[in-house]
């Protein structure tokens, strides 16, 4: 086996999980999958400086991989290192710990969510580590809103790789280009014409500036809207990509359909636009979930796919030939080609597509934020009460706090609102790394937080991420509030009800609205309090 | 004699306290313990008028500003609020309002007393539970503390001093033995002391936002938590051992998962059984007092046995209608005797007075209005306990998310973080609720004798637990399948 076919071999392996492993992995191979960034030095600079340092997440965030890597180049001798933390007692670590911290030697542990948390709750019973216990606090302190949170722990600093956004340029770019660039353009043994081979391809289009800056188009459409990938995911992604999760040496072979009828593997089904959308993990998942071209219509460059002139100079390959669809199914093969290949404005491609503009400004605070303000809160009164509202309606400047009352399970009779809240009340914050992590992670941007104005952790606020933002679409434009899904409305009713600390108390005369909302109707009623009368 | 008093007031009376043989819904069941814990009722006909215009179309004494007839609207808008759970009639003292306040207390009795058991709940031990203080707080805000908008709304329909409320006078004058204590002064049976302590931990969580816009989701929630207390009560009657639950298997909703379905369909059928074996108990003590006491003459005989059928006078304590309206008092008494022979047969075979206790316990159910099963599983229903089908038989626990809640802010404590696994723990242990985060879950079932359930089926259910709860905002779940629970304040 040639040392070419061995990397193929290796991201075959990549992508049905067993080479994600980074215990598995030779260092060599693991240097194959990364990608270097600012945190790598930030961690050796926290570490040279006597500061211990907790890698946190998800497995598959590259906890582990980091260590590997940086004890690998020498870069955090001057610390232990626990590379899988998971996979001890939380006692066992906490002794070591302690030990390490009397000798003041700094110590780099990389674990899992969960068992940092259950970690924390036991730290109390080591003296010179009680000030662990504030680690859950820390973990949420790595993204702030309003003011950033003082550090709680003694030169302890928690990092959590959840937060970091890898879907970006830099990661996507750097990997595709370390991962195809190992592939190289000999013939392959076992794909000979007419069957090119497909891995050879897929490694020059992944090597092509427009195409990767597509896909990375595509992939921060699924970060938008909340999707977390681990390193995991993306290697696994990329090497599905290159090599369709199998060897070219059983690639061709006979495959049997449902039906039990053989089928012969075409070139097709390996081309990378299509293998991404049959890939098994959860990024593949929440790619299919978002965005797939050729699902999607677009009447400018659909038309000129199905009948319009084709200009190769404007295709970034012109082998295989770009030639008319003859049926639909052909036709969403072109598309996906075409969103990847062809010379266009993707952005604009993206919005006539997709109705998500308005989202995007509100993530990215390209519209003024006390228009934004008002946008939600207007959405959020509708949603509630979604009748027609008149031109000297209130709707957009005050957020009603809406409540609805029986003690048996049931729909709702309607919604009452006594109490509101001036929409200047209110602001919107966006999420932001922790100022000593800023230039070390890129933090995921797929919500924004509707919250009080000198907002702190604790204080009541609505996560508007793409869920919620898409059920107050959808109420804008007629859906019901009984057809919303119940986690949306818990959510509000939770937000809304935060809020009654920020109302003010009662007051003499009380306006209360009630929305019949399944009649879209609204009734108003006055009392006064004092006269114990309606008015 | 009097079939009813004498076979199952009686045996209320010194056991349960609350009569289960009337549909109880939450709305009555608020009523009656608001006006337990208030001490008042209301029952203002004026108030009562106004927001019922289907019954009173132009009631005398309405404020002006309803009588216009424009105003129709706003009174069907009151009706909309104060009738949400379906519980008005035209009466006050026969209505219970989906009430927030003290002026909205009736005198409507369809709770039979599970207010005032409740209350003796709240109220037990040198420090009462501050729910009950909470409860008082919200119930009796005055006319300028009003923060909710139903008690705002009915402000002007009712007479302006509290001194037109009228007293309500308890009826609970000794101990029932559902609320023994023990030698520690606490409640012997492990199940009213989860209960009291559920009150507790959810008080503990709502005094803080009582006053700020909070109310109608605390009144609520104890409301939930009241009626899920009198289920799982009523669901624990029969067992025999104190420290064993009666199982709750919940099977949440979702693609099917059959032999979780079964079990659970098995586990809600033990709440009948449950309380079949506590009536038949408690109905053969009864016959022994009568026996021993001779009251109504020997109980040795077919003969004896015969006569003292005959000598029932009536079958209903009250005018109240028996569960088959068409039945007649010769279908009791044809019934009762087949019942009492089929117990006497050679099969059988028992003595006089066992078959005579048993034959009046087959035919309690016929009766009643409502059979004590019927309360539980309409009480379970519409708290979102039990699911909606067609088979009343087939009834399986799948909790709505607003239950859901209630169970958890009713058992974690304040600034606490537990996995799932140990909310699953204090679930099966304080309420005998499964849903399979344990991994021993077919272990307890089998005790009872119900099927066993495919782990992969117990992992699914677990993990859609898991996931409402984190849609509710209680429960993280990381990615490497812990879940932890919380309820943040």
């Amino acid at each position: 086996m040639t040392s070419d076919s061995s990397f193929r071999e290796y991201l075959v392996d990549l992508y049905n999980g067993y080479n994600s492993i980074a215990e598995r992995v030779n260092k060599t191979r693991l240097l194959h999958i990364h990608v270097e960034t600012a945190l790598d030095a930030e961690i050796q600079s926290l570490v040279s400086d006597g500061n211990s340092v907790v890698l946190t997440g998800n497995p598959g965030d590259g906890k582990t991989h980091l260590i590997e890597i940086l004890s690998g180049q020498g870069k955090i001798d001057s610390g232990y290192y626990e590379k899988d933390a998971s996979q001890k007692e939380s006692h066992e670590i906490l002794s070591t710990w302690q030990q390490k911290r009397q000798d003041r030697t700094p110590f780099i542990l990389a674990i899992n969510h969960a068992p940092l948390v259950q970690l924390a709750n036991i730290a109390e019973h080591f003296e010179d580590l009680i000030y662990l216990k504030n680690v859950p606090l820390e973990i949420e302190n790595t993204i702030y809103y309003n003011e950033p949170q003082k550090s709680s722990l003694d030169s302890t600093v928690i990092i959590d790789l959840g937060q970091r956004e890898l879907l970006t340029v830099e990661t996507v770019g750097q990997l595709t280009k370390t991962l195809s660039s190992s592939i190289n353009n000999e013939p392959c043994p076992y794909c000979s014409p007419p069957n090119k081979c497909p891995v050879v391809y897929n490694a020059s289009a992944l090597s092509n500036e427009r195409i990767v800056d597509n896909l990375v188009k595509m992939l921060s459409l699924v970060a938008r809207r909340g999707f977390h990938a681990t390193m995991r995911d993306l290697t696994g992604l990329l090497a599905y990509l290159l090599t369709g999760g199998i060897s070219c040496a059983t690639r061709w072979q006979l495959d049997i359909d449902d039906d039990g009828h053989p089928i012969q593997p075409a070139s097709d089904d390996y081309i990378y636009y299509n293998l991404l959308f049959t890939g098994r993990n959860p990024l593949f998942d929440a790619i299919r979930a978002t965005f797939d071209p050729g699902q999607y219509a677009d009447p400018q460059s659909d038309f000129e796919l199905w009948n319009g002139p084709v200009n190769p100079i404007e295709w970034a390959f012109s082998d295989p030939p770009v030639v008319h669809p003859a049926t639909l199914a052909d036709l969403r093969k072109l598309k996906r080609r075409y969103f990847f290949e062809h010379d266009h404005d993707t952005d604009a491609l993206l919005r006539r597509m997709l109705p998500t503009a308005d989202f995007d400004s509100l993530i990215e605070g390209t519209q003024d934020d006390l228009s934004a303000v008002e946008e939600l809160v207007e959405m959020i009164n509708t949603l509630y009460s979604p009748q027609r509202a008149g031109p000297e309606s209130d709707r957009k400047y005050r957020l009603r706090l809406w409540n609805s009352h029986r003690y048996s399970v049931g729909n709702a009779p309607g919604y009452m609102a006594m109490r509101s809240l001036p929409t200047d009340k209110l602001t919107i914050y966006r999420p932001k790394v922790a100022p000593h992590l800023a230039d070390a992670l890129e933090g995921r941007r797929d919500h924004v937080l509707l919250g009080v104005r000198r907002y702190q952790p604790g204080a009541p606020a609505l996560r508007v991420d793409w869920p919620m933002y898409q059920a107050l679409i959808a109420a804008r434009t007629g859906t019901p509030l009984a057809v919303q899904p119940f986690y949306i409305l818990r959510r509000l009713d939770l937000f809304l009800r935060s809020l009654g600390q920020d109302v003010g108390s009662t007051r003499e005369v009380e306006t209360i609205e009630w929305s019949d909302h399944r009649r879209r109707q609204q009734q108003t009623m006055r009392v006064n309090r004092a006269r114990r009368q309606y008015e | 004699m009097i079939f009813e008093t004498i076979f199952f007031d009686q045996i209320i009376d010194r056991t349960l306290f609350y009569s289960p043989k009337i549909e109880i819904k939450p709305a009555h069941l608020a009523n009656g313990l608001f006006r337990a814990v208030c001490g008042k009722y209301a029952d203002f006909q004026d108030q009562h008028e106004a927001i019922y215009p289907r019954a009173y179309p132009d009631p005398q004494n309405l404020p002006s500003y309803l009588r216009d007839t424009q105003n129709r609207r706003i009174r069907e808008m009151l009706y909309g609020l104060l009738a949400a759970d379906a519980t008005v009639y035209s009466k006050p003292r026969f209505s219970s309002y989906t009430l927030s306040h003290v002026t909205h207390i009736t005198s409507d009795n369809h709770d039979r007393r599970a207010g005032e058991w409740l209350l003796a709940i709240l109220s037990h031990g040198a420090q009462p539970s501050p729910a009950l203080a909470m409860l008082r707080e919200l119930l009796m805000e005055n006319d300028r503390q009003r923060s909710d908008e139903l008690s705002t709304l009915t402000l002007p329909l009712a007479p302006p001093n509290l001194e037109a409320l009228k007293p309500f006078t308890p009826t609970m004058r000794t101990t029932p033995s559902s609320l023994r204590i023990d030698e520690n002064g606490a409640f012997a049976d492990p199940v009213i002391r989860a209960i009291r302590a559920g009150f507790d931990q959810l008080a503990a969580y709502d005094i803080a936002t009582a006053r700020y816009g909070g109310k109608l989701d605390i009144l609520r929630r104890l409301v939930i938590w009241s009626c899920f207390g009198v289920y799982l009560h009523l669901a624990n009657t029969g067992r025999e051992q104190l420290d064993t639950r009666v199982p709750i298997l919940f099977c949440m909703p979702g693609e099917r998962l059959p032999t979780l379905q079964q079990a659970s369909i098995q586990s809600y059928r033990w709440v009948g059984r449950s309380l079949d074996i506590f009536f038949r108990k408690e109905i053969q003590l009864q016959v022994e007092q009568l026996r021993s006491s001779r009251q109504y003459g020997s109980w040795e005989s077919d003969a004896d046995i015969k006569r003292i059928i005959e000598s029932i006078q009536s079958w209903k304590a009250t005018s109240g209608r028996m569960r088959q309206t068409t039945r007649t008092d010769e279908d009791n008494v044809r019934d009762f005797r087949s019942f009492y022979y089929s117990y006497r047969s050679a099969t059988a075979s028992q003595p006089p007075h066992l078959a005579f206790a048993n034959a009046a316990a087959d035919l309690l159910d016929r009766v009643l209005s409502s059979s004590p099963e019927d309360i539980a599983r309409n009480l379970g229903r519409r708290i979102g306990l039990l699911g909606v089908t067609n088979r009343r038989t087939h009834r399986r626990y799948t909790p709505q998310p607003d239950l859901l809640e209630v169970l958890v802010r009713a058992s974690i404590p304040k600034g606490e973080l537990w996995t799932i696994n140990k909310l699953a723990d204090h679930w099966s242990t304080q309420y005998g609720i499964l849903f399979g985060a344990l991994g021993n879950e077919n272990e307890q079932l089998a005790v009872w004798g119900i099927s066993a359930v495919d782990g992969s089926e117990l992992r699914a259910n677990a993990d859609r637990v898991a996931l409402l709860l984190e849609w509710s905002g209680y429960a993280r779940r990381y990615a490497d399948g812990v879940v932890l629970v919380t309820v943040k304040e």
